[in-house]
């Protein structure tokens, strides 16, 4: 029933499956973020704003973004407020300042920086967790700080969304997860099969086989068994053929 | 004599009582209009004295409560007159999907990314429901300014403003805004499918009605648009549509009419059971 050339298709067919299986897994990836800190410029108490000429509100049209956006220590967040206060005391407008700041710090940052990797897109959701903090303790600019929040929350949805090739990397499901966990629903296709990878990446085989037993019918259990059963027959009979040829060669000798 | 009055009092109250809703503001029927054949569901609400109402079910509860058992739990005690499924959803896995673009449930948020239709329905708790279009900006009480949405700082006031209020808000295609065709006929998608679309409009004497109107025929987004449009301002008399926007006929397929008895109109029903629902948008009688 099993010629030799049948048992080498089915072992070259079963050894590409497993290791499709072991390459989905390894494609987990690293799932350490690494610390980046690009929106600090500086660590003393310099503020950029008083020294950007703005002294009247129909100098706003002038304001020097990218200016604002080296020399800004915009990483401390309370940098931030700080300079939302001056330019507001300086220009007498709190709406027309926030507005100047907001374009800085959503559009004007977004095309300073692009971000598109995973561990500058988590820092960017983590500064802009820091400024929802300012927006609970500031009332008076409570929706410019939810406003930043939710700029950079919608563009890294969209971001991972592009990136769907690498839904089984733990950074793309951390970050997917994070933006689905506030709100920001990311259009992600996931098949049974993803399923399963996922849960294996997470170590829950357990709760694979569970799944498995519970929700499958019995026809599927006995086609799984039918197939661990000939994995295994064909690697003893292939073992077995391989000692039986040294055996062979070594009597030659 | 005194019996047959009792009786026939009986009769008359059980009659009314088994009528479900007042069938001189409901009008369902089967149009042709230039070769196309479509169905229809009128409600009069003006009319009506606002006693038919829209709610809208649009995700799951927060309690992971599916749409199909919270429309089971609230329908309980309510006259149906027609359901169907509403906007679209992000996931043919219809276990796994969740709405696209601004949707608000009864005041819970379901999803805060923003997408690029450009009309955004607001059903009130009060059982109307507006569509209003984005780039023109939303108008809401407390606020004396239109709110721009697709500035963050404007969304996230109006998303205050709708958990404050139990809005209920969801983002669709707005086909058709203040009698005049939004869709484009040539970036838009050009799949014929079955298609199934709402327009809120007066008519002749100035009254609010909601039209379902639902074409079995397969047609485009824009020509099917295009023909409805065409239909309500001629042979409806809607003088003044202000919105026409897309119900999903996709993978949620999801419609029922009721005739005024209770009996179902076999004439709409949808392909899907109501069971396999991930969002409802529900007419009743109130």
């Amino acid at each position: 029933m099993f010629t030799h050339k049948k048992i080498k298709i089915l072992l070259i067919v079963l050894t590409l499956i497993i290791v499709t299986v072991i390459g989905l897994l390894l494609r987990g990836g690293n799932k350490q973020f690494i610390k980046i800190d690009t929106l600090t410029n500086n660590n003393n108490d310099y503020n950029i704003i008083q020294d950007l000429q703005i002294d009247s509100i129909t100098k706003l049209k002038d304001f020097p973004y990218n200016k604002y956006l080296n020399s800004e220590n915009i990483g401390n967040v309370k940098s931030i407020d700080k300079s939302l206060n001056i330019l507001s005391s300086i220009i007498q407008d709190t709406l027309s300042a926030q507005d100047t700041l907001s374009k800085a710090l959503t559009i004007m940052l977004y095309k300073k920086y692009s971000p598109k990797e995973y561990d500058t897109l988590n820092m960017f959701l983590n500064w802009s967790d820091n400024l929802l903090l300012l927006a609970e303790k500031n009332k008076a600019n409570k929706y410019f700080y939810k406003g930043l929040n939710d700029y950079w929350y919608t563009e890294i949805a969209k971001c991972i969304e592009n990136k769907k090739i690498d839904k089984y990397n733990f950074k793309y499901r951390y970050l997917s997860q994070k933006c689905q966990d506030k709100k920001y629903n990311v259009d992600t296709e996931m098949s049974t099969f993803d399923k399963v990878i996922f849960n294996i990446i997470e170590g829950k085989l357990s709760y694979v086989l569970k799944r498995f037993w519970g929700n499958t019918g019995v026809i599927f259990k006995i086609f799984i068994f039918l197939g661990i059963v000939i994995t295994l027959f064909s690697y003893y009979t292939l073992i077995k053929n391989i000692k039986s040829k040294l055996k062979n060669k070594n009597e030659k000798k | 004599m005194k019996k047959n009055n009792i009786i026939l009092s009986g009769v008359i109250l059980f009659l009314l009582l088994s009528f479900k809703y007042s069938e001189n503001f409901v009008e369902m029927g089967t149009s042709t209009y230039d070769d196309w054949t479509f169905k229809t569901i009128i409600f009069k609400r003006q009319a009506s004295n606002n006693r038919i109402k829209v709610k809208y079910f649009a995700a799951k509860d927060y309690d992971g409560t599916s749409v199909p058992n919270r429309y089971n739990s609230w329908s309980y005690s309510r006259n149906i007159i027609a359901y169907s499924s509403g906007t679209y959803m992000n996931s043919y896995d219809l276990s796994l999907s969740k709405p696209v673009g601004v949707t608000i449930d009864n005041g819970v948020i379901v999803n805060r990314k923003i997408a690029d239709f450009d009309g955004l329905v607001i059903v009130y708790a009060t059982g109307g429901i507006v569509a209003a279009n984005i780039d023109e900006g939303v108008t809401i009480s407390g606020i004396n300014r239109k709110l721009y949405i697709k500035n963050s700082k404007d969304k996230q006031m109006f998303m205050d403003w709708c958990e404050e209020n139990k809005a209920t808000v969801f983002q669709t295609h707005l086909l058709a805004y203040k009698n005049k065709l939004k869709i484009d006929k040539y970036s838009s998608k050009q799949t014929k499918r079955e298609r199934r679309f709402l327009a809120v409009g007066k008519n002749d004497d100035g009254e609010l009605q909601y039209v379902i109107i639902h074409s079995p025929q397969e047609t485009s987004l824009y020509d099917g648009s295009s023909k409805v449009l065409d239909y309500l301002q001629s042979y409806e008399d809607m003088e003044d549509v202000i919105f026409l926007i897309n119900l999903d006929t996709g993978a949620q397929d999801v419609s029922r009419a009721y005739n005024s008895s209770g009996t179902i109109n076999k004439a709409f029903e949808g392909p899907k059971s109501r069971d396999e629902a991930v969002n409802l948008l529900v007419f009743y009688w109130d």
